[in-house]
């Protein structure tokens, strides 16, 4: 039933003839909307669709459900999903613009070779896999495997980041490689890795919703995570919303507290607040007591850090700090979320273990509103932490383990030894042991250094240090790209399929429908390729697609804390869209699988 | 070694022992253009609509509460509410009305700008910040505790109750919806003359340069049409904006008095007064009765004025028809006082002026259109007559122009008598009395004038205060007093040399002293109008003063520096152009005396241009931008 708000029964008015005034014509019909099936609602021609289909964006960890607008087999426009849970019908523009970037002027189309005068200059793929093997097998060769290294990204699927590790590591005989998101959450990583035995953040976006306090601390989901702070907004408790940021951003504007502290006196405010909850009687006792150890020499430690003075000395007064310790002592259901502000900072891991701590004493963790809950930014930074095999071993295994190797090798039915036995080099390590020497080709996926990690101008005269560089990349003219001796050109979202694990720990689905520009191909598919020029295909003669690989990671998490054997394939994830893996603290017992259909 | 099998079940095609390498790569390729989604997951997402409901929105759950029940009662109309608490500046209204609407590349119909609130960042400094008791920050907390606050405004089309897009309109491509109040623009209708452009204070239409007219939004009109909610409303994750009916002020005179009385009422910071137009938008902040947000903020675009439109087939046009007239004018004075003396006036002194008019005339009339993304639709420009004074403009200079054609036919067919047939000019005789040049000559003056008066009032009527009564009467009056001399100085010269009839050349002469003095002094009041601040300026919204400010932009350094050229080389050839007039030395005099037209004409353009390109107008608040490179700068300067 649609009901026309335009007309009213008494009013008839008078309209000049069509002659002297066109109101109708080609130019008004260009901007026509038709009633568009499958629930669109009014849709401009643009748009118009056959069938739709929902797939997770590729932008931010947020991960919204997107509906894409199929016209002859191929996205023609997306609007937000009415239905996934994660994001309501709503979008920010860089969803609703995700299909554009396909279209960008500079994607990559055919593998792009160095030439002996220093020019790019398109080569066949074949030519290109057959000097990739070559150039790195000689610096192997020549240097050992550990001369050869892989920096690896949080924006390609899960399935894609550990085959990439696998070959890599398994095939290449790599030992080091490392993520780009070393550069953003590194930091929360490890602070959930030394406060809870295992890392991922431990929530869901419900929880925006049912808290009665909210605390963000550097974090401004207003601009950065625009659907979490819709989530914010549909809060009907009412909440309490602290805000710990120098700077009145839009989400400190929206705060009933804003505690707009000097820069870099987080981690001291943290443990004066921390202080100021346990002298005010806020701890619960019995949590502390069944699920917490050293909980004495931290209350020693934040003894020192008084309530007035830290206030004063991080430029907040008093008054304000002993009101935002009672709120979030008296709170029922009080989150804590950090973001970038916390994370990228030179004591990150300490500022993000004193907010897990706060969580912990008040017992604000494993009940609905609840949590310490790093933010994530990259769309598959998640699955990275996870699936890279960077630094951990697949599944959020330890390379130095015997135990783990051996079951890897036994999943993956390959031989013990071709699993290295130590960890890998991180980002940095990795970029100083270029300025060593000790690394001389290197393997540079969905990422652009140059762009991104610091000191640009180090950097880069380090990369043209490099006896073989290779970028695989969407687009031809990154900043990185300008030093590679080799660009092999990537699909893109939209392009491929595979899965993303967004914030709160969602798997969601990515769709092929959009054809590749020219000669590029999906990350999966170039590994394949490469595993096979390299002749280590035998070894991964199971990942076959994307949907092989899913079954393989399964079969790696079982019985992890990140078990998702669960789910059955990826239509079972594009049917209920709301398939999550449930994160447990160390020690509380069942790993289980969470599902229910939204 | 083993190859890596096609996956896919829809690839079958077997990789050959021999060639292994060329396969893999060539099956790969393949796979990546097969598209999946379709066969693999639609069958469930359809099955997810049925068609019973497939028209059915699916998004209506979430705005359903966003839009009133009904339509609009008598005196009443949609209007947008914005619940600024709720805009965290996420722009996803923007894009989606770009996008549902199936818009131009950078075309949306909503634009956000962003305030700032509370003391400039520079002032902020620990002992402020250390000095601060900051009591319980709330809502709306304006610089107690030393903090700069951001507000984000998000704005599109206010649905004035009184367009001034629509009473400028000449073609009457805009109509107001009697029930719903929208302000619709009929894209086939518009002739492209952007002066909406002008006329909406909100920068609403917008012009595309590839359709050759404007567009705006109209509130999802469609869309409203079935119960939907507009796009911007569908998409705001926060629920900012939603449909609400209001009552027109115009219902009643005491409630429009009210609304049109107040002169200091803005919708937002640097907006126009509301009183122009009557926006029907309503700002909602909480905890802010005084509407402090409005009065204390201010836009982070603040004082980045950039140079606008030159708009020269108009510069060109004003100019042209002021001079044309201004000639008019002042030879049918001369003539008036020439006849009055006794004398006998030879024809060819009226032909010669009248022809001179008319050919500055008509030239400046055939560039005018260059200004129109839609020229063929233009013959519809009698539509606006009832409001708009470009309407007014283009029907009144037709006509002046008609007058004068008329008067140079009657003047020229008793010259042509032997060359034209007898019935020609039996009828002429017949029909055609011998003060009729003369009376058309004069009629053509009120016409005229009128004509001119419009032309002023198109951009008086705008409420730019640069472009206000007093300073736009002032430099387009002043160009029809001293190009007007000029102009009919240079014919009265050439129909001297042409006609038997002696012009004392002390007239000329005097004509030319004088045609001097008035350009020295149009110059001196048009410095003193764009340079020097004047305390008669009634300048409340410091807008005029940023005008000045924005004419010291380098852009504009060299229009500046060849106005003033202009201006003395035409002066020098007026001194010229007399004395060889005085000495009798033939075409020489006309000749000179013409081009010192022609060069005190493209002063007088380039005036009209830094009339247009220094204009400053409030607008509603915008981002931050980047300062324009310098070579963006000289961009601009050249395009002028």
């Amino acid at each position: 039933m649609s009901t026309d708000l335009t007309r009213r029964e008494d009013t008839t008015a008078f309209q000049l003839p069509q002659i002297l005034q066109a109101r109708d014509g080609k130019m008004t019909r260009s901007l026509l909307l038709h009633p568009g099936e499958h629930g669109l609602g009014m849709t401009h021609a643009s748009m118009s669709a056959d069938t739709t289909t929902t797939a997770t964006c590729g932008f931010c960890s947020t991960g919204c459900g997107l509906r894409l607008h199929i016209r002859d087999e191929q996205a023609v426009g997306l609007t937000p999903e009415t239905h996934y849970p994660v994001n309501l019908g709503m979008a920010c523009p860089k969803g609703w613009e995700a299909l554009r970037v396909l279209e960008a002027e500079n994607r990559a189309t055919r593998p792009l070779l160095r030439d002996d005068n220093g020019t790019m200059r398109p080569v066949e793929w074949h030519d290109a896999l057959e000097t990739f093997c070559q150039r790195f097998r000689a610096v192997s060769e020549e240097h050992g495997p550990d001369s050869i290294a892989f920096i690896s990204t949080g924006q390609i699927a899960c399935e894609e980041m550990a085959l990439l590790g696998a070959i890599a590591k398994f095939g290449m005989g790599m030992v080091h490689g490392d993520g780009n998101t070393r550069q953003c959450m590194a930091t929360a990583v490890t602070a959930y890795k030394q406060s809870f035995g295992f890392d991922a953040p431990p929530y869901t976006y419900d929880d925006f919703e049912q808290s009665d306090v909210l605390v963000f601390v550097g974090a401004n989901p207003c601009i950065a995570h625009p659907i979490m702070w819709e989530r914010v907004l549909k809060n009907k408790q009412q909440p309490e919303i602290i805000v710990v940021d120098p700077r009145r951003t839009e989400t400190a504007m929206a705060a009933t507290e804003h505690l707009g502290l000097r820069p870099k006196s987080d981690l001291p405010l943290l443990y004066a607040i921390t202080h100021g909850l346990i002298r005010r009687g806020h701890v619960d006792e019995s949590f502390v007591q069944q699920h917490t150890d050293g909980f004495a020499a931290m209350r020693d430690h934040v003894a020192t850090f008084d309530v007035d003075e830290t206030a004063r000395d991080s430029g907040i007064d008093p008054r304000q700090l002993h009101r935002v310790i009672d709120k979030i002592g008296r709170g029922s259901a009080v989150s804590l979320w950090w973001t970038m502000g916390v994370n990228q900072s030179y004591e990150g891991t300490r500022v993000a273990q004193a907010i897990i701590n706060i969580a912990l004493i008040t017992g604000n963790i494993g009940r609905p509103g609840t949590g310490a809950n790093s933010i994530t930014g990259q769309c598959n930074a998640m699955g990275s932490r996870l699936w890279s095999n960077t630094t951990n071993l697949l599944g959020h295994r330890r390379f130095e383990s015997a135990e783990d190797r051996q079951q890897v090798a036994d999943i993956l039915g390959i031989p013990v030894e071709r699993i290295p036995d130590r960890p890998s080099w991180s980002y940095d390590k990795i970029i100083d042991g270029i300025e060593t020497g000790e690394i001389r080709g290197l393997w540079v996926i969905a990422t652009n250094p140059v762009h991104s990690w610091i000191q640009k101008n180090r950097l880069e005269g380090l990369l043209d240090k490099l006896e073989f560089l290779v970028v695989q990349d969407m687009y031809h003219d990154t900043d990185t790209a300008a030093h590679a001796d080799l660009l092999l050109p990537a699909a893109g979202w939209g392009e491929k399929e595979g899965t993303f694990i967004n914030s709160e720990r969602r798997y969601g689905l990515l769709k092929r429908v959009r054809s590749a520009p020219g000669q590029a191909l999906a990350d999966f598919q170039i590994l394949r390729a490469i595993a096979h020029y390299w002749g280590c295909g035998d070894l991964f003669q199971s990942w076959t697609d994307p949907s092989a690989a899913f079954q393989i990671l399964k079969k790696l998490s079982a019985g992890r804390p990140c078990d998702m054997t669960g789910i059955d394939d990826y239509p079972h994830i594009d049917r209920a869209q709301d398939l999550k893996v449930r994160q447990c603290l160390a020690g509380c017992g069942t790993d289980t699988f969470q599902q229910s259909i939204a | 070694m083993s190859t890596i099998s096609p996956s896919t079940s829809s690839t079958h095609r077997a990789t050959s022992a021999g060639d292994a390498e060329f396969d893999l790569m060539e099956i790969l390729l393949q796979q990546q253009q097969q598209m999946t989604a379709v066969e693999h997951f639609s069958e469930f997402h359809d099955r997810h609509h049925p068609t019973a409901d497939q028209f059915s929105p699916d998004q209506k759950r979430y705005y359903e509460k966003l839009l009133p029940a009904t339509a609009p009662g008598p005196n009443q109309q949609f209007a947008f509410h914005v619940d600024l608490d709720a805009c965290s500046g996420c722009k996803s209204c923007v894009v989606a009305c770009h996008t549902l609407n199936g818009l131009e590349e950078h075309e949306s119909w909503r634009r956000v700008g962003t305030v700032n609130l509370g003391p400039a960042l520079d002032q902020m400094t620990d002992s402020v910040r250390e000095s601060s008791t900051a009591p319980a920050p709330n809502y709306l907390v304006l610089d107690d505790d030393g903090l700069a606050m951001v507000q984000h405004v998000t704005t599109a089309c206010h649905h004035c109750e009184d367009p001034g897009c629509l009473n400028g309109c000449p073609v009457a491509a805009y109509s107001k919806d009697p029930v719903t109040g929208i302000v619709r623009h009929h894209d086939d209708q518009c002739i492209g003359c952007k002066y909406c452009t002008m006329m909406c204070p909100y920068e609403v239409p917008q012009y595309s340069k590839r359709l050759g007219i404007v567009r705006k939004c109209d509130m999802c009109h469609n869309r409203l049409a079935v119960g939907e909610a507009p796009a911007c409303v569908q998409s705001c994750p926060n629920e900012a904006i939603k449909i609400e009916i209001v009552d027109r002020v115009t219902a009643n005179t005491e409630s429009e008095s009210l609304a049109r009385g107040n002169a200091n009422r803005r919708i937002a910071p640097g907006a126009a007064p509301s009183s122009i137009t009557l926006p029907t938008t309503r700002y909602i902040k909480e905890n802010d009765a005084e509407g402090r947000w409005v009065s204390d903020a201010i836009p982070q675009d603040a004082g980045q004025d950039e140079p606008a439109e030159s708009h020269w087939p108009l510069a060109a046009l004003l100019v042209a028809t002021q001079c044309s007239v201004g000639m008019v004018i002042v030879s049918a004075m001369l003539s008036l006082a020439w006849l009055a003396t006794g004398s006998v006036l030879s024809p060819t002194i009226p032909l010669t002026v009248l022809t001179t008019a008319f050919l500055i005339a008509v030239a400046g009339l055939n560039l005018a259109p260059l200004h129109l993304g839609q020229p063929l639709r233009m013959w519809r420009v009698f539509l606006g007559l009832r409001t708009s004074w470009l309407s007014r403009e283009a029907v009144i200079l037709g006509k002046y122009v008609g007058a004068i054609a008329a008067a140079i036919g009657i003047l020229v067919i008793p010259m042509l008598r032997e060359w034209l047939p007898q019935m020609v000019t039996d009828t002429f005789d017949d029909w055609v009395p011998g003060w009729a040049a003369m009376a058309l000559l004069l009629g053509s003056i009120p016409l005229g004038l009128a004509g001119l008066y419009s032309s002023a009032m198109i951009y008086i009527a705008t409420h730019r205060p640069a472009w206000n009564f007093r300073r736009t009467m002032q430099l387009f009056g002043g160009t029809v007093l001293c190009t007007g001399t000029c102009a009919a100085a240079a014919a009265l010269s050439l129909a001297s040399c042409l006609s038997a009839t002696l012009i004392p050349k002390t007239l000329i002469v005097a004509m030319c002293i004088l045609s001097s003095l008035l350009l020295a002094g149009k110059y001196w009041i048009e410095q003193r109008l764009m340079f020097h601040p004047t305390a008669s300026d009634d300048d409340d919204t410091g807008l005029i003063q940023r005008t000045r400010a924005l004419l010291t932009h380098e852009s504009f350094r060299s229009p500046i520096a060849l106005r003033r050229l202009a201006m003395l080389f035409a002066v020098a050839l007026m001194v010229g152009g007399s004395i060889a007039c005085a000495i009798g030395a033939a075409l020489i005099g006309p000749i000179v005396l013409m081009a010192a037209t022609i060069v005190m004409l493209l002063g007088e353009f380039l005036e009209r241009v830094l009339y247009f390109q220094s204009v400053v107008y409030a607008r509603m608040p915008g981002v931050l931008r980047p300062r324009p490179t310098s070579s963006q700068t000289e961009a601009m300067g050249t395009s002028a």
